[in-house]
């Protein structure tokens, strides 16, 4: 199935699906709503709590308002969605936090995150808030991917990664962020020693 | 600045720009640091033992990162040399007791690196198919040398391969045949250990005058504890000359990454090849020294390097 295939839909641009199945709507931080199937939703570890114990009927889903979620935009929900239609009913895996993973990138999968970094970026936080094992698995696969024959100093603009001295100089800022007082008063120190005092007091 | 150049300027911006952003991905918002703990590992987790390397050596910061991740590869014993220098990568997977550690001080990182040259020594038991030898030989195009110290199977490694780095030394080549030594093609080569004999360094140095190789630079041999090589045999059926100072330098400069030096070389026995190459061989009872001379004069700042005697057991 194609990424544009997938049966996610915006609730004001299609039709209730044909399919005789329970399904869950779902609204974005700016107020995009999704119509979702509940074995998609499986997919997800939070979102399938969150439905469980809501303990939703098919009247409750049409009658009540669309459950919000807060922090994750329309855009990204989308993708999000549109995955875990794709992928429902398949099993979720076990990530044991110890082997080296030797992922593959499915087809669709690979279509489906052809975005840029900004919005990747936001899939891969979508899919650790929502427990999506298998959606954060090949996204870091595609994160990972990136550092493929990169030289360090190619990774570094790749990944965005802060020198020493940058990472110093942003722990300097953060300490003078912390008190403003403090520079004040070195700053003052630094005037009365131009001016021949040795002594601050 | 007329069209034509202006025109010009403007498309070779535009391609490094565009190159840019092949390498960047499109956009320039994905920040590593910035994911959580558990998608940072994850990440990681997906990268070879190359790329955390190369990752590691960016700055503290992704270096406490990296080894706070905690991250097992698989069974390979990186370390890098030198007295106060060395990189450990150990990890075994299955086994807690070798863990994925990083030497957390920047300093060890310095010197080779700094040229993309990484010169590895390898120690331990591998395990696991030598994935991670695998990714070593195939994915670090900087790969300059291996120093490896553990016992070698032969069913487990194609040694060609190895071979084909600039530096390599082999700890333990009791492995190393006749036909190895004839069949590979190396650049410079030590073995420690070795079972060859001298009829077989004998052939070798009959193979190099007979050959077109202008690749091989320099074999070290170092016999196992109680053999001995026999200089007759060594130089036999061989038109040697004793040296000249008007045909080459007294001293040899052994050219290691690290610590390069000159050794004095008057004692040895050169010989020439048809194209005009000239090498030495040097001989002492339970060593062995086969070096060409690629340049038969050096510069005058090389002069200037330490001198030492012969040391096999050294850098690469």
């Amino acid at each position: 199935m194609s990424v544009e295939n997938a049966p996610v839909v915006d609730v004001d641009e299609a039709a209730i699906p044909v399919e005789k199945k329970m399904y869950y709507r779902f609204e974005s931080n700016d107020k995009k709503e999704f119509r979702v199937s509940e074995l998609a939703i499986q997919q997800s570890e939070t979102l399938n709590r969150l439905v469980e114990a809501m303990g939703y009927t098919s009247e409750d889903v049409e009658n009540k308002p669309a459950i919000a979620i807060e922090n994750i935009d329309g855009k990204t929900l989308k993708l999000v969605f549109q995955w875990c239609e794709h992928h429902k009913g398949e099993a979720i895996p076990v990530d044991d936090g110890s082997v080296p993973k030797i992922v593959e990138i499915p087809e669709f999968d690979a279509k489906l995150m052809d975005i840029d970094n900004g919005l990747l970026f936001k899939l891969i936080w979508a899919a650790d808030y929502l427990n999506i094992v298998q959606l954060l698995n090949v996204s870091c696969k595609k994160v990972a991917n990136m550092a493929q024959g990169k030289t360090p100093a190619q990774l570094r603009r790749v990944y965005l990664l802060p020198s020493d001295e940058e990472d110093e100089a942003a722990k300097r800022a953060a300490q003078e962020a912390q008190d403003p007082r403090a520079r004040e008063v070195e700053e003052e120190f630094e005037e009365r020693k131009r001016q021949g005092g040795n002594s601050f007091f | 600045m007329d069209n034509f150049s202006r025109l010009v300027a403007t498309l070779r911006n535009f391609s490094y720009a565009m190159a840019e952003r092949d390498l960047l991905g499109g956009a320039h918002n994905l920040k590593l640091m910035d994911f959580p703990t558990k998608v940072f590992e994850m990440i990681l987790r997906r990268m070879n033992v190359i790329e955390v390397f190369n990752l590691s050596i960016i700055s503290k910061m992704i270096r406490t990162k990296i080894l706070l991740a905690n991250i097992q590869i698989d069974c390979l014993e990186v370390i890098c040399d030198g007295v106060h220098q060395k990189i450990i990568l150990r990890n075994h997977w299955k086994d807690p007791v070798l863990q994925f550690t990083f030497d957390g001080k920047p300093a060890p990182f310095g010197w080779m690196l700094g040229k993309y040259k990484l010169k590895i020594r390898l120690c331990g038991k591998l395990k696991s198919g030598y994935h991670n030898l695998e990714t070593l030989l195939h994915k670090y195009h900087h790969l300059e040398g291996l120093f490896i110290a553990f016992r070698f199977c032969r069913t487990d490694f194609d040694h060609r391969e190895i071979l084909t780095l600039n530096r390599v030394c082999f700890v333990d080549a009791s492995w190393f045949t006749r036909e190895d030594l004839l069949n590979s093609r190396f650049q410079n080569l030590k073995l420690l250990f070795h079972n060859l004999n001298s009829e077989d360094i004998n052939a070798f140095i009959k193979h190099w005058l007979a050959s077109d190789d202008t690749r091989f630079n320099r074999l070290e041999l170092m016999c196992q504890p109680g053999k001995r090589l026999n200089k007759l045999q060594v130089t036999k059926d061989l038109d040697i000359m004793l040296w000249e100072k008007q045909r080459r330098e007294s001293e040899y400069l052994i050219d290691h990454i690290q610590s390069p030096y000159l050794t004095d070389t008057r004692q040895g026995f050169d010989i020439e090849r048809k194209d005009g190459l000239l090498a030495t061989i040097l001989i002492k009872e339970n060593s062995f020294m086969f070096c060409v001379w690629h340049r038969r004069f050096y510069r005058p700042e090389v002069q200037e390097y330490p001198r030492r005697t012969m040391k096999l057991l050294n850098n690469l």
